[in-house]
C-alpha cells in the first residue's frame, strides 16, 4: 500500500482508503475518486500531480495526493 | 397571441460545454445579475419557438448538489423553490460515468428530466462505443446526442424541450439497494417533507452528512436524536452513498458503454506532456502571460491614437451641443463629468484586448492548466494554483481581478487574494509611472519600470505571508481542479466572454468614475474657480504634514486624493494644478521636485489604495464592510511605510 504521492508517472493503482473528514472524502468521491477505483498517475511535478480517474483528469495538490492510498495493479500494461 | 412560458433550469458539471449550450441558444438574448443577496453570477436568456417562449436560467456549473459550496446550494434551492418545468442536464458524453453522478442527485428531486449528451465527437474520438437508444431505454429519459460548439443537436433540443413540456414524463425513483434499509428508517422518522425537499432526498443528504440539510433537521424535527443515531451510526455514510450511486451508474452503462481495450492517446494527453511539464511547465507559463501582456500593450498601441483623437473628437461634439448652457455648467459636463467618461472609454481597447487573450486561453482549456504548474509558487503567498488567474487578470484592471476570487472556494482564501490583488499594478498605473519615470529618469525609465514590478511582487509576497500567519489562521486550502481537455476556441463563445467581461466593468466602473469626477470637478473649482485655493487644495494641504515626511508637497498630495478615482487622474489633476501639460507638465515638475521624490512617488501611487472602482468592487463580492475597510487600511499604511523607508534609503544613499 502507497499513497498516489509515491506512484510513478505512468502507474495504475487502486484506490484503497482516503484519509480524512467526512466532507473531504465525499468532495473527493464526488470528483470521481472513490474506494475501489482505478487511478493513473499521468503527471508529477514539484508541487501537485496529475490523476486520471473516471475518464477525467484532476490536479491534485501534495497534501491530498499524500492523503489517498492505493493498491497496485498489475495487468501487464504498466511502465515506468 | 400570448406565448406559453416554459421555465427551462440549466444544470450539468463544470466544463461539459454548459455555457457554450447557453450561449449558443440564447446568444445576445441573455442578461446577467446576481443570485438574490448572492455574489454568484446568474444568467438568463430567452428563446422564442412556435408558440412558446423558452426562459432558460443557467444554473452554476457543480459536480453535486451537496452544500459544499455557495454555486451548489444555490442549484438545488433554485430547483426546489422556484421549481422550474424542466431542467436540461447537459453532461460530457467522454466522461459519462461521473458526470451521471449528478443525474442521480437531480433525479431526487425534478421528474422533468431532459440529457443533453454533448461531445459526442470527443467520446468517439476516444473510441467509445455509446448505444444511445439502450441508453434512454434503461434511462427513461429523453437524451439528445450534441457537439454545442459546432450547433449541432441545439434545435432536437429546443425540440425536446417542448415535447417533454407538453408530455410530462413520470418520475423516475432510483433504487440503491445497499441503503433502501437505512433510507426507509430514516424517512419514516422524517414523515413530512422538510422546506420542500422530498423524504428520499432529505434522508440521502442526512446520510452524506450535508451540513445545510443536517441544521435544518436539527431545528425542526422533535426526534433528532433517532435520526442522528442513524446517521452517525456509520463513519463511512457519505462515502457509502457515493458509491451506491456510482453502482447505479455501472448498472446504467453496462452494455450502454464500451471503452477500447487501449485507451487512444489523445491530443490532450500529448499537449499535457509539453504543457504539464515538471520542469518545462513553469517557465512555458510564465512565458505565455508574458506574451500576453507583451501584445496587450503593443496592439494598445497601435489602437491609442485614433482612439483617442475619435474621443477628443466627441468632445467637440459634445461641447457644441451644450454651448446653450451657462459656462460653470458646461464645463462641469466638460472638465467633471465627460473627463470620467472619457477615463473609462479611454481604458475601453487595452481590457477588451486583455480580454480577447484570456478568453482564448479559458476556451483552450489552458487556464486550468496554469494554475497546476503554478500551485508551488503560489505556496509563497499562502495561497494556492487556482489563484494565480485573479492575480494575471489584475495586471490589466484589478475590478475584473477582484471579480475573478470568485473561483475560490474557501471564504478567507478569497479575502486574502483580494487584498493582494490590490497591490498589482493595473496598466493605469504604470500609465502614470511611466510619465514620471520618462520626465525624471529618460535613461533608466525601462529598468526602473521593471523595479515597480519588482516591488509590486515583493510586496505581494510579503503581505501574503504576513496575512496568512497573523490574520487568516488557516492552513493552505489543497489544490483540486479538473483539467478539461484542450480545444480549439470558438468564436461566438470567446466574442460573448469580452462583451461579459467588458459589460460589467464598464457599468462598475463607469458609474463610479463618472459619479466622483463629478465630484472632484465641483470641489476642484469652488469656491473661486482657481484649482489652487479650491477645497481640493485645502484638503491637500491639511494632509502636508503626514506626506512632507515622504518628500511629496502639496499638489503631489492633491493629485494623490483624485488618483483614488481612477489612478491616471493623478496626472490630468497637476496638469490642472499647474496649468500644463504634456511635456511641460514634465519641465515644470522637473524644477519643483527632486528625483528622489518623483522615484518616491510613483512607489506610493503604485502601492496605496486600490481605485475608487474596485474598492466598491472589493465591497459586493466580500459583502462586508469590515473586510473593505481592512483592505483599504492595510494597503494604505503598507504603502505609507514602505515608501518612507524607502524613501529614507534612497536618501542615504544619494548622500
Amino acid at each position: 500500500m502507497k499513497t498516489i504521492l509515491q506512484m510513478k508517472k505512468g502507474e495504475r493503482g487502486r484506490i484503497l482508503l482516503i484519509k480524512g473528514g467526512k466532507g473531504k472524502v465525499l468532495r473527493l468521491a464526488e470528483l470521481g475518486i472513490t474506494p475501489g477505483e482505478e487511478v493513473i498517475l499521468a503527471q508529477k511535478s514539484f508541487g501537485p500531480v496529475i490523476i486520471k480517474v473516471k475518464d477525467t483528469s484532476l490536479a491534485l495538490g501534495r497534501g491530498l495526493a499524500e492523503s489517498i492510498f492505493v493498491e497496485e495493479v498489475s495487468n501487464g500494461e504498466d511502465q515506468d | 397571441m400570448e406565448k406559453t412560458k416554459i421555465r427551462v433550469a440549466l444544470a450539468g458539471n463544470p466544463n461539459v460545454g454548459k455555457s457554450t449550450v447557453f450561449n449558443q441558444l440564447t446568444g445576445l438574448n441573455q442578461h446577467t445579475g446576481n443570485w438574490p443577496g448572492k455574489t454568484v453570477e446568474k444568467r438568463v436568456g430567452y428563446i422564442e419557438k412556435d408558440n412558446y417562449l423558452i426562459e432558460i436560467t443557467d444554473l452554476p456549473g457543480t459536480y453535486s448538489l451537496t452544500a459544499h459550496s455557495l454555486e451548489e446550494l444555490i442549484a438545488r434551492e433554485f430547483i426546489i423553490k422556484e421549481k422550474p418545468d424542466i431542467v436540461v442536464l447537459i453532461v460530457d458524453a467522454s466522461c459519462l460515468e461521473r458526470n451521471l453522478y449528478l443525474l442521480a442527485q437531480l433525479l431526487e428531486l425534478h421528474s422533468n428530466i431532459v440529457i443533453g449528451l454533448n461531445m459526442i465527437d470527443v467520446s468517439s474520438g476516444r473510441g467509445y462505443k455509446l448505444d444511445i437508444e439502450k441508453f434512454r431505454e434503461r434511462l427513461g429519459l429523453p437524451v439528445i446526442p450534441m457537439v454545442a460548439s459546432k450547433g449541432y443537436g441545439l434545435e432536437e433540443l429546443v425540440q425536446q424541450i417542448i415535447d417533454t413540456y407538453t408530455n410530462k414524463t413520470v418520475s423516475i425513483k432510483i433504487e440503491y439497494p445497499e441503503l433502501e434499509d437505512v433510507i426507509r428508517k430514516l424517512e419514516s422518522l422524517l414523515d413530512s417533507d422538510i422546506e420542500g425537499y422530498p423524504t428520499r432526498w432529505t434522508a440521502l443528504k442526512l446520510l452524506e452528512g450535508d451540513e445545510v440539510t443536517t441544521k435544518i433537521c436539527k431545528e425542526k424535527i422533535k426526534n433528532w436524536e433517532s435520526i442522528r443515531q442513524i446517521v452517525e451510526g456509520r463513519e463511512d455514510n457519505p462515502v457509502r452513498v457515493a458509491s451506491a450511486r456510482y453502482n447505479w451508474i455501472k448498472k446504467i452503462l453496462d452494455g450502454v458503454l464500451e471503452k477500447p481495450q487501449r485507451q487512444v492517446i489523445s491530443w490532450t494527453d500529448r499537449l499535457d506532456d509539453v504543457f504539464t511539464h515538471p520542469i518545462w511547465g513553469l517557465p512555458i507559463g510564465i512565458l505565455i502571460v508574458a506574451l500576453i501582456f507583451y501584445l496587450t500593450y503593443t496592439f494598445n498601441e497601435l489602437i491609442n491614437e485614433p482612439w483617442e483623437r475619435f474621443l477628443g473628437f466627441f468632445e467637440s461634439g459634445i461641447s457644441i451641443i451644450f454651448s446653450f448652457l451657462p459656462e460653470w455648467w458646461r464645463n462641469l459636463i466638460i472638465g467633471g463629468i465627460w473627463q470620467g467618461v472619457s477615463t473609462v472609454l479611454s481604458f475601453t481597447p487595452l481590457i477588451v484586448i486583455f480580454f480577447l487573450f484570456l478568453a482564448l486561453l479559458e476556451d483552450t482549456g489552458y487556464l486550468a492548466r496554469l494554475a497546476f504548474v503554478t500551485d508551488r509558487i503560489m505556496h509563497l503567498l499562502g495561497l494556492h494554483g487556482k489563484s494565480f488567474i485573479p492575480l494575471v487578470i489584475s495586471f490589466g484592471c484589478n475590478v475584473p481581478g477582484v471579480m475573478a476570487t470568485r473561483t475560490l472556494e474557501d471564504d478567507k482564501d478569497r479575502v486574502l487574494l483580494i487584498i493582494l490583488d490590490s497591490f498589482i499594478p493595473c496598466i493605469p498605473r504604470i500609465l502614470v509611472a511611466s510619465f514620471f519615470l520618462g520626465v525624471f529618469f529618460p535613461k533608466y525609465a525601462f529598468i526602473l519600470l521593471l523595479s515597480l514590478y519588482g516591488i509590486s511582487l515583493f510586496s505581494v509576497i510579503f503581505s501574503g505571508l504576513i496575512l496568512r500567519k497573523r490574520v487568516f489562521k488557516t492552513s493552505i486550502t489543497p489544490l483540486l481542479i479538473e483539467l478539461p481537455i484542450y480545444k480549439l476556441p470558438t468564436l461566438k463563445i470567446v466574442l460573448l466572454y469580452i462583451w461579459d467581461k467588458l459589460k460589467s466593468f464598464l457599468i462598475r466602473a463607469g458609474t463610479v468614475i463618472i459619479f466622483l469626477s463629478g465630484i472632484i470637478w465641483i470641489l476642484s473649482n469652488l469656491p473661486s474657480g482657481d484649482i489652487s485655493n479650491s477645497i481640493l487644495a485645502q484638503v491637500g494641504k491639511a494632509l502636508l504634514p503626514l506626506f512632507s515626511k515622504l518628500g511629496f508637497n502639496w499638489q503631489l498630495t492633491v493629485g494623490l486624493i483624485t488618483g483614488f478615482i481612477a489612478k491616471e487622474a493623478s496626472l490630468s489633476t497637476l496638469g490642472t494644478i499647474y496649468g500644463l501639460s504634456g511635456s511641460e507638465l514634465g519641465s515644470a515638475l522637473l524644477r519643483e521636485i527632486s528625483p528622489i521624490t518623483a522615484y518616491s512617488f510613483v512607489v506610493f501611487q503604485l502601492l496605496y489604495i486600490p481605485c475608487a472602482a474596485t474598492v466598491a468592487t472589493i465591497y459586493k463580492e466580500t459583502n462586508s464592510l469590515k473586510w473593505t475597510l481592512f483592505a483599504l487600511s492595510f494597503s494604505l499604511a503598507y504603502a505609507y511605510l514602505f515608501t518612507f523607508i524607502l524613501n529614507k534609503i534612497l536618501m542615504f544613499v544619494v548622500r
